[in-house]
C-alpha cells in the first residue's frame, strides 16, 4: 500500500520533470531563434508562439505538457517575487516621485479600461451576428452558484 | 559554503512566504493581499530587518527565476485551449487588445513626461499592463530597470483588479466579453483571477486578452516605447532614436531608420506565420484535424465550462475545504 503510493508519486514527479523539460527546451529554442535572427522580441514570447504552433499542427500533444504547464502557470506569480524584491534598492525614488508614479498608473489603467471595454462593448453589441451562441453569464461574486462541473460530479 | 547557506535560506524564505501569502489570498480573495504584493513586502521587510543587502539575495534570485522562461512558454496551452473563443470574438478581441495596449502605453508615458521623470523610469513604466514575466523582458530589451517594471506591473495588477470591475460598471459596460477583455488587457494575471470570480466568460476572455496583449506589446515595444519617450523632445531626440535601435550590438553604427525597417520585417514574419496557423484553424481545421480531438463533445462551450469550472472548484475548495467534497 505504502510502496505503491510511493511509486505513483515518483511516476507523477518524473512526468512533471519531463514535461517541464520539454517546455524548457522550447524556451531555449525560442531564445536561440531570437538571438540567431536578431528578432526584437523576448525569447519567451517566441517560445510561446512556437508551442502554440506546435500544438495547432498536432506535433505536440496537449497531454505531453499538460501537468507541467498547469503547475507553472498556476504558480506564475512565484517567479516574480524574487525580481520584485530588487525594489528595495529603489526606495528613495518612491518617496520622491511616488505620487506622480501613482497618478501615471491610475490614469493609464482607467484610460485603457475605458478604451478596451468601450470598443469591445460596441463591437459585441452591434457587430455580433444575432444567432451566434453566447455563453451563460454567471451571477457576480457575492453569491457564486456552483459551476457546471461541480454539479456534474 | 557561506554563500550556499545564504542561497538556501533565501530560497526557503521566499518559497515559505509565497506559500503562506498564497493561502491568505485564496481564503480572502482581496486583491491587496495578492501573493506577489504581500510576499515582496514581507521579504523586503525581513531583509531590511536583518540589514541584508540585496546583493546577497541576488544569487538566489537567479536560481529561482530559471523556470521563468518555460512558465511563459506554458501560457501557450491556455491560449490554445481557448482558440475557439478567440476566433469567434476575433474583431472585438483584436480591436480591444490593440487599442487598450496602445492607450495604456501612451497614457503612462504621457503622465510620466508631464511629471518630468527620468528616462529609465519612463521606459520601465511603459510595459506595465503586460503580464509580469513578459514585461520584465520587454523592460530589459528597451533599457529599463527590471525591478522597477516589476513594481509597476504589480501595482497595475492591484489597481486594475480593484478599480476595474467598479469602473466598468460606472461606465455602463456590462457586456461580459467587453469586461473580460478590458480587465485582461489592463491588469493581466491579477485581473484575470478577479474576472474568473465574476464569471466564466469574463475569465476566459480576460485570459485571452492577457496573452494577446503580452504578444502585441512585446512586438511593438522596441519601436514605440523609445519613440514615445523621445516624441517632440528637443535636444535628445537624436540620441533617443539612436537608442531605439533594438539591436544592441549594432548600435555603434546604427542608422536608426533602415535598421528599424529591417527589424520590422523580422517581426512581421513570425506574426504572419502565427496568423496563418490561426486562419488554418478557423477555416480548415474547424471540422476536422487536431482541433476536433480536444472538443469531442462537439460543443466548445462544454469544454470551456468544464475547464473553467475546474478552476473555480479548485479555488473554492482551497478557500472553504469541504464545500464541494462531502465531509466524512
Amino acid at each position: 500500500m505504502r510502496t505503491s503510493w510511493l511509486i505513483a508519486r515518483t511516476y507523477v514527479l518524473c512526468r512533471l520533470v519531463l514535461q517541464i523539460g520539454i517546455l524548457s527546451l522550447i524556451f531555449r529554442v525560442g531564445q536561440w531563434g531570437v538571438a540567431r535572427f536578431h528578432m526584437p522580441l523576448p525569447g519567451n514570447i517566441l517560445g510561446m508562439l512556437l508551442l502554440f504552433g506546435l500544438l495547432s499542427l498536432g506535433l505536440v500533444r496537449e497531454t505531453w505538457i499538460q501537468e507541467g504547464a498547469t503547475l507553472l502557470t498556476k504558480h506564475l506569480a512565484f517567479f516574480f517575487i524574487p525580481i520584485a524584491v530588487g525594489l528595495m534598492e529603489w526606495g528613495s525614488l518612491f518617496r520622491r516621485e511616488g505620487h506622480w508614479l501613482l497618478l501615471a498608473l491610475v490614469v493609464s489603467t482607467l484610460a485603457a479600461l475605458l478604451t478596451t471595454g468601450g470598443l469591445a462593448h460596441l463591437l459585441c453589441t452591434h457587430l455580433l451576428p444575432k444567432g451566434a451562441p453566447r455563453w451563460v453569464i454567471s451571477p457576480p461574486l457575492p453569491s457564486p452558484s456552483p459551476s457546471p462541473s461541480a454539479s456534474m460530479r | 559554503m557561506g554563500d550556499l547557506a545564504t542561497i538556501a535560506v533565501a530560497i526557503a524564505l521566499t518559497v515559505g512566504i509565497y506559500a503562506l501569502s498564497r493561502r491568505a489570498f485564496l481564503t480572502h480573495g482581496y486583491p491587496l493581499v495578492s501573493p506577489v504584493f504581500l510576499s515582496t513586502l514581507v521579504i523586503i521587510a525581513v531583509l531590511g530587518f536583518f540589514r541584508i543587502p540585496f546583493a546577497r539575495y541576488k544569487p538566489a534570485e537567479e536560481i529561482m527565476t530559471v523556470l521563468l522562461g518555460p512558465a511563459v512558454v506554458a501560457l501557450a496551452l491556455p491560449l490554445y485551449r481557448q482558440r475557439h473563443t478567440l476566433l469567434r470574438m476575433l474583431p472585438a478581441v483584436l480591436t480591444g487588445v490593440i487599442s487598450g495596449s496602445l492607450v495604456s502605453l501612451g497614457a503612462a508615458v504621457a503622465v510620466a513626461r508631464l511629471a518630468g521623470l527620468e528616462r529609465v523610469i519612463m521606459v520601465s513604466l511603459a510595459p506595465k499592463s503586460v503580464t509580469a514575466l513578459v514585461a520584465v523582458e520587454i523592460s530589459r530589451i528597451v533599457g529599463g530597470n527590471q525591478a522597477l517594471t516589476a513594481a509597476f506591473v504589480i501595482a497595475t495588477g492591484v489597481l486594475g483588479s480593484m478599480l476595474g470591475p467598479w469602473f466598468l460598471s460606472q461606465m455602463h459596460i456590462h457586456d461580459p466579453v467587453a469586461r473580460g477583455l478590458a480587465v485582461g488587457t489592463t491588469s493581466h494575471g491579477q485581473g484575470t483571477a478577479m474576472m474568473l470570480q465574476e464569471g466564466e466568460t469574463q475569465g476566459a476572455l480576460s485570459g485571452v486578452a492577457m496573452a494577446l496583449a503580452a504578444i502585441f506589446v512585446s512586438v511593438i515595444a522596441p519601436y514605440t516605447i523609445p519613440w514615445l519617450v523621445a516624441f517632440g523632445g528637443t535636444s535628445d531626440t537624436g540620441q533617443a532614436a539612436h537608442d531605439a535601435c533594438p539591436d544592441r550590438s549594432a548600435r555603434v553604427s546604427c542608422p536608426a531608420t533602415t535598421e528599424s525597417l529591417l527589424a520590422l520585417r523580422r517581426v512581421l514574419s513570425p506574426l504572419l506565420s502565427w496568423t496563418a496557423v490561426l486562419v488554418h484553424q478557423s477555416w480548415v481545421g474547424s471540422d476536422r484535424g487536431p482541433a476536433e480531438r480536444v472538443d469531442s463533445t462537439g460543443e466548445f462551450g462544454h469544454t470551456l465550462d468544464d475547464l473553467l469550472g475546474r478552476v473555480h472548484d479548485a479555488i473554492r475548495e482551497r478557500a472553504t475545504p469541504g464545500l464541494l467534497t462531502p465531509s466524512h
